[in-house]
């Protein structure tokens, strides 16, 4: 009975189609990015309810830094996925490793320098303990997502040099890449929560 | 844009987009530090502020993460 099934199995799989397979492993993906979208949903309405229409004193240099770096990397995501479906494979990891750069960069920006530098801390006391709170939280929670990607990338980068990846397997390629562009529209949308919206009140710099 | 099979074709797609890759960066940059003044502008209203994260979302979300083809079931963009 289970030899039967399995072997049924065995028959089901070799029936799916390399097209039928990438749309459920699009599918998939997918699935798994609107589950991520409630968590950090969740935390931007943490954010407003517990800031309301204030923020503490960020650094908006540094804000607007980490943001366009990570645009950037964004850019160069978006160029390695192209290169690898068109067997570019010289741009394709140039491209990713530039990624992966950036994303370090941008997880200096915020854990090395703005955590350093926050007037606010996550354990402070009194009337503004919850602006540390959240900033952290926030901030951290989207720094270990980048961080999660920067670790998908470097694995997609070390098989894409041994050829694993070309125009007829992309997959991975592409999952890593639609997952490093969602941890960006994350930010796109927490660098206005933290750093633009509302007034500035608390302890400054 | 239509696939083609020629090396020619590939190469002009490819050319495409990246060129349309460049092209999204740009409006994206343009529009955050946009967001930066429009903040400083309106006293950081929330309201034209998500607004404006939600057409940068959309950039990315339409033309980096080709949230249109999860049901094209094809292989290229």
């Amino acid at each position: 009975m289970t030899v039967t099934a399995h072997a049924s199995d065995a028959h089901h799989a070799e029936e799916v189609s390399p097209a039928r397979r990438l749309y459920l492993n699009r599918l998939g993906l997918w699935l798994f990015i609107i589950s991520e979208t409630f968590l950090f949903g969740g935390i931007l309405v943490a954010r407003f309810y517990l800031w309301g229409a204030t923020r503490p004193h960020l650094d908006q240099a540094l804000g607007m830094g980490v943001t366009i770096i990570l645009l950037i990397s964004s850019f160069f995501a978006n160029r390695a996925e192209v290169a690898i479906k068109y067997d570019d494979r010289k741009t394709f990891l140039r491209s990713i490793l530039i990624t992966i750069g950036l994303g370090i960069l941008f997880l200096v920006g915020v854990v090395g320098m703005e955590w350093r530098t926050a007037p606010v801390t996550p354990m402070m006391e009194g009337e503004f303990n919850v602006y540390g709170a959240v900033l952290f939280f926030m901030t951290g929670m989207h720094a270990f997502h980048v961080l999660t990607g920067v670790i998908l990338l470097a694995i997609i980068a070390r098989l894409g040099a041994r050829g694993h990846f070309d125009s007829q397997n992309f997959w991975g390629v592409e999952g890593a890449v639609i997952y490093w562009h969602f941890v960006d529209v994350v930010w796109v949308f927490f660098y206005p929560a933290l750093y633009l919206m509302g007034t500035a009140v608390g302890p400054a710099h | 844009m239509e696939a083609t099979t020629s090396p020619e074709g590939r190469a002009a797609e490819k050319n495409f987009l990246y060129r349309r890759g460049l092209i999204v960066l740009i409006a994206l940059i343009v529009l955050e530090v946009f967001d930066y003044f429009m903040a400083q502008w309106s006293n950081g209203s929330i309201t034209i502020l998500a607004v404006l994260a939600l057409i940068n979302a959309a950039l990315i979300v339409q033309y980096y993460m080709h949230v249109t083809t999860i049901f094209s079931m094809e292989g290229d963009h």
